[in-house]
């Protein structure tokens, strides 16, 4: 009885901020019904057709299913869920427990994953220059949490808010890793979409080919078909560009090291401290959809202050050109 | 019959990748000319929208802007990946395959 006035009361659901998923995202079970902490996750496979979402081929709680693009998107949407959850106390995207849902097997040699709103969808990659999409955890965290910023920011996808849109998610696709890892800032290797690229495809500096570097951004790969990775760690080669929609994935490398010295500069396991930082500013009322760098900056500095981390975040910022140096702060960690 | 071709977004931004490509089917092989102008024909290309509705949600989706000139016709579309035409879905993957090869000069 009890539960079922529940489900048919909208009043703690309508006292949450902000925009909601659309209603046509499909839930299995009433929200209502699901425990905090209880992952649902339902894979499909589109049959190497572009149709979404596809054919159901595992749902929550069921076995392996042989199939590895289902079973590490099964896995490692789970192991996001879990992220979210024990460090965050977040229930799933929309923090009302909704449902995961992935698609596999995209498209004929389809080299991309993306969100698309409603799910996460991942091609099986062209085994020329990329591996399957479902190959890297970070990768299937990034996509997700593309789901959590649409849902609490709905940060522009184009120019700064976009780059800044991205580089959210190659942070909490970082973590996720180090979280699955058990690593601490200076262990982890900050790279994202390593083991992606298959062995044709040259890095850089001798390392292993990735798609981006958070800690050294431009130096993930550099190869004669995909070309040197374009992104700066510095506001002083910002790039201005018309492409990658003002280039969100090109820019995000200014952010992305910025929280790589954050977390650096604040040692130990990076989403203790810094990522609880980016996370509470995520979730901050004043991070508006157009923000440009400099104003994430900021709010990153005021929610620093509960944690005693100001001068750490302000030294990383002030080291990627975004903030300046301020004199009264000491900045020795 | 000229195409032009510009793949655009995507998880990450390849510059190699991104590369415009023009094809023109009177300096293609005549088998693949004929290909070409098949798939043109199939998509019914100069009877599309130039856009579809673009999704206001969603983040690292690949879009494709096509341009054909045939005699005295000319026209373009812009498509995403979650384009539910499949004549329009095979001519996009056609491109793509051959803009990957010349990516690679």
């Amino acid at each position: 009885m009890a539960l079922r006035a529940l489900v048919g009361d909208p009043t703690f659901r309508s006292l949450r901020l902000g925009p909601r998923l659309s209603s046509d995202v499909n839930r299995k079970i009433p929200s209502a019904f699901l425990v905090a902490g209880e992952k649902q996750r339902t894979i499909f496979t589109a049959n190497q057709s572009q149709t979404l979402p596809g054919t159901i081929v595992r749902t929550e709680g069921s076995p392996d299913s042989g199939d590895i693009a289902v079973d590490e998107a099964y896995n490692y949407l789970g192991a996001t869920y879990d992220f979210f959850w024990k460090v965050f106390n977040r229930n799933s995207i929309d923090d009302e427990g909704l449902p995961l849902n992935g698609t596999v097997h995209f498209g004929q040699d389809y080299a991309n994953a993306f969100w698309d709103g409603q799910r996460m969808v991942f091609g099986d990659g062209d085994n020329e220059l990329f591996n399957r999409f479902t190959v890297s955890i970070d990768v299937i965290a990034h996509e997700l949490t593309h789901g959590v910023t649409e849902d609490e920011t709905q940060l522009l996808y184009s120019s700064q808010s976009g780059a800044l849109n991205e580089s959210i998610s190659d942070v909490f696709g970082s973590l996720v890793k180090q979280y699955t890892l058990n690593q601490t800032a200076a262990e982890a290797d900050w790279l994202i979409g390593a083991g992606l690229f298959t062995d044709k495809v040259q890095g850089s500096n001798g390392q292993a080919a990735a798609l981006r570097s958070m800690k050294d951004p431009g130096t993930a790969y550099d190869d004669p078909v995909l070309g040197k990775d374009p992104q700066p760690g510095h506001m002083n080669d910002f790039v201005n560009t018309f492409e990658d929609n003002g280039g969100v994935h090109i820019n995000s490398g200014i952010p992305n090291k910025a929280f790589y010295l954050a977390a650096i500069n604040l040692g130990g396991y990076a989403w203790e401290k810094a990522g609880r930082i980016w996370y509470e500013t995520l979730l901050d009322s004043r991070l508006k959809p157009n923000a440009k760098f400099q104003r994430f900056a900021e709010l990153t500095l005021e929610n620093a202050k509960r944690f005693d981390a100001e001068a750490a975040v302000r030294n990383a910022w002030a080291q990627v050109g975004i903030l300046p140096y301020n004199e009264s702060i000491d900045y020795s960690i | 019959m000229k195409v032009y071709f510009k793949p655009e977004g995507g998880f990450g931004f390849f510059p190699g990748l991104n590369k415009p490509l023009e094809l023109n089917s009177e300096t293609l092989p005549a088998e693949e000319a004929s290909h070409l102008r098949n798939l043109v024909n199939e998509a019914r290309f100069f009877t599309l929208p130039n856009q579809n509705e673009q999704p206001v949600r969603g983040a690292d989706m690949k879009h494709y802007t096509i341009k054909v000139e045939d005699k005295d016709q000319e026209h373009w579309v812009q498509v995403s990946d979650t384009e539910v035409n499949l004549p329009l879905q095979n001519l996009v993957n056609y491109l793509n395959n051959k803009q990957k090869k010349v990516g690679v000069k």
